[in-house]
């Protein structure tokens, strides 16, 4: 397998009349059995006055409600759960970063499909069999680490399950094994380049070739930064806990977005006010539907992921319908002072300040009548010179930067090198305070 | 793989009652589907309404990339789509020659009568215990010499797509077998696309490449027929296990 390789021809090159059979049968299968056996589904149905027969066509979906990250935390741990335990074989959840985490099991069937869609993700990345792939997504509840080590073991490859394991042990294995292949966290990646130049480990010294990454948006300067620095090819992955881990899309060697696997998932893009339901290149929220989860199956969970859908087919051959890279999430935007502030939209700031980044906390709190908005960035790396002068320098060089770009004052807080990045955790991260 | 048959939201109704619920399915070219399901499920049924023996509300079917919602049963047999009904229905009073006949009624009509008699020899080659029976009255056969007879009546329209109700009904254990080899065979000799209705899941999932189970009208899985096999449901429902086995 080389360039330009596809994992699954047959189905990643489906003509869309197919694929819209497939979506329709499978979806309706996958109704008939969350009415029959999730009570939050049939009773969702009964709400609008429904039977799962009402959807005759695809276009009939949207007469269906959105479930919500709420609906499932209501269902906490079990409760959205089509089949008993004893048909499940594995458990995951969500990373919780946005409160109580959500439970997801898998079928044996369920399994067998993730490991495909995981493989096809990395063929399209430019995987191979011949790669020595390190996983530093974690290995646990979370679901990258083992999605993702499927997947690779799946086409071949030689997988070293890292995990979250410390900046000095991902040098040392990507050294002493000859690793060709990273996978795991954007950021997470960043600091593995940050590590080997303190202590002089050059990229030429090393096999790498390609990257993997996902987990957290991130940015094209981000992606530009991590082959620069690690002299890889770095595509983007997406996937979230609740509609089944990674492997939901991911990009080709042409890099134009991802491919959806859209013969496991309905994607909608919908207007997060109203719900409505947006034409293709149009941004707004993406919506899944996962027409063969046997476990738990799950009808249009809103993601609270930005993104727009291309239809059109690829230069790659593959048929599957693109999303735009995810940059935001509708959650995590602050609005202050009246204005719509996205982590990205600091992220972008901070990466144009000289030693600071990546990682970084946005805390809105308020005082009185007013609402304050605070930066905590961690350093970039140790500072040799006078330090207390440097980082006021900094400080000062980057609360100037922020005021011009925003027109309000941001306080910045700047703290130790990976004291906000520790293990591969996301990027960026949002305290409102104003919520509690 | 093309597709050739594209059963979109079938709803099949008799009288008020309603027994199909939004059925899509499809066939792919070369292709041997399973259709499953306990009794009553819907399985004949959606095979009628495909051939238009009965008549659905809304939906579509699709058929060699013509719709043929709206056709009459035999203008679909001369498209190449023949059912075998469950039950055989031989016509028993007739030999086995005179069934064979039958089956190409509708080329024979159509002046083809060198070609029906070809496909008579090779229907012969093909089951020799009906050459040995050729003059027997059908009704005097066997179960499973019945449904030989029964598929290679079918197979004298020579369809590009055979709709097989329950060929296993009734039949010993080591008849269903060969039945199922003979089914296989056609497919892979003849490449004969062939949708086969099923209670025995277990025997069709055998032969099949992928499935649909259907529980009371509505589609409840889909999948390849090791997906189906792997599913404890399926299992448990139609294999005739018990969760301590399965």
């Amino acid at each position: 397998m080389s360039e330009g390789a596809i994992w699954n021809t047959e189905r990643e090159t489906m003509p869309r009349r197919e694929i819209e059979q497939l979506q329709l049968e499978r979806l309706q299968a996958t109704m008939n059995r969350a009415y029959r056996n999730v009570r939050h589904y049939r009773r969702m149905f009964e709400a609008h006055d429904l039977v799962p027969e009402d959807i005759a066509s695809l276009a009939d979906l949207r007469k269906l409600p959105f479930t919500t990250k709420q609906d499932m935390r209501d269902a906490y741990p079990y409760g959205m759960f089509a089949l008993p335990l004893r048909e499940v074989v594995r458990i995951h959840s969500s990373s919780g970063t946005t409160g109580l985490s959500t439970v997801v099991g898998y079928t044996r069937n369920d399994l067998e499909d993730w490991t495909e869609l995981v493989a096809r993700n990395l063929v399209a990345g430019g995987v191979t069999k011949d790669d020595v792939v390190q996983i530093f997504f974690g290995y646990g509840l979370f679901s990258g680490g083992f999605g993702l080590h499927q997947g690779a073991e799946r086409i071949g490859a030689s997988v070293l399950p890292v995990s979250s394991a410390d900046i000095e042990s991902q040098v040392k294995v990507m050294q002493d094994f000859r690793t060709t292949a990273l996978v795991g966290i954007p950021s997470y990646a960043l600091q593995i380049a940050q590590a080997m130049d303190e202590v002089s480990v050059a990229p030429s010294s090393l096999c790498l070739r390609v990257g993997v990454f996902g987990g957290e948006p991130w940015s094209q300067k981000t992606r530009q930064e991590i082959e620069e620095r690690l002299r890889i090819r770095a595509t983007d992955i997406y996937g979230l806990a609740e509609v089944g881990g990674p492997g939901v899309s991911g990009e080709c060697e042409f890099r134009c977005g991802l491919h959806v696997a859209e013969d496991h998932f309905i994607v909608e893009v919908i207007d997060p006010e109203t719900g409505e339901v947006l034409p293709p290149g149009a941004e707004g929220e993406l919506v899944f539907t996962t027409v063969h989860k046997e476990a738990m199956p799950v009808l249009r969970y809103r993601t609270g992921d930005i993104s727009s859908i291309d239809p059109e087919p690829c230069a790659c051959g593959r048929t599957f319908a693109r999303m735009a890279n995810v940059r935001r999430r509708t959650d995590d935007m602050v609005i202050i002072h009246g204005r719509n502030i996205f982590p990205e939209d600091i992220a972008a700031v901070i990466d144009q300040a000289p030693g600071l980044g990546p990682s970084f906390r946005m805390i809105v709190d308020r005082r009185g009548a007013e609402d304050t908005l605070r930066v905590e960035v961690e350093l970039s790396s140790i500072l040799s010179e006078d330090t207390i002068r440097a980082i006021e320098r900094l400080d000062r060089d980057l609360e100037e930067r922020l005021l011009r770009v925003f027109g309000f004052e941001i306080g910045v807080h700047i703290t130790e090198p990976r004291s906000l990045s520790a293990n591969g955790e996301k990027r960026a991260v949002v305290i409102d305070n104003r919520k509690i | 793989m093309s597709t050739l048959l594209r059963v979109t939201s079938l709803n099949t109704f008799y009288g008020p009652l309603q027994v199909l619920k939004s059925v899509s399915l499809h066939v792919n070219e070369g292709e041997i589907v399973a259709l499953l399901g306990a009794n009553g499920a819907g399985k004949t049924t959606t095979l009628n309404s495909i051939c238009r023996i009965v008549h659905s509300r809304g939906g579509s079917v699709e058929y060699a990339g013509k719709d043929i919602s709206r056709a009459r049963p035999e203008t679909i047999v001369g498209m190449g789509l023949t059912q075998v009904p469950e039950g055989r229905q031989i016509f028993g009073e007739l030999s086995v020659r005179d069934n064979l006949i039958m089956g190409g009624y509708v080329r024979l009509r159509g002046g083809e009568k060198r070609g029906v008699a070809e496909d008579m020899e090779r229907m012969l080659d093909m089951f020799p215990i009906l050459r040995e029976r050729i003059q027997q009255r059908a009704g005097s056969l066997s179960g499973g010499q019945q449904q030989m007879l029964a598929i290679a009546r079918a197979l004298m329209s020579r369809p590009r797509l055979l709709l097989l109700d329950e060929p296993s009904m009734g039949l010993a254990p080591l008849i269903v077998k060969e039945i199922l080899v003979t089914v296989s065979s056609l497919r892979d000799e003849h490449g004969t696309t062939v949708l086969l209705v099923e209670q025995n899941a277990a025997a069709a999932l055998k032969i099949a490449d992928r499935g649909y189970v259907l529980e009371t009208g509505r589609v409840v899985l889909e999948g390849t027929a090791t997906e189906l096999m792997r599913d404890r449901e399926v299992r448990r429902a139609y294999l005739g296990k018990d969760y301590d086995e399965v």
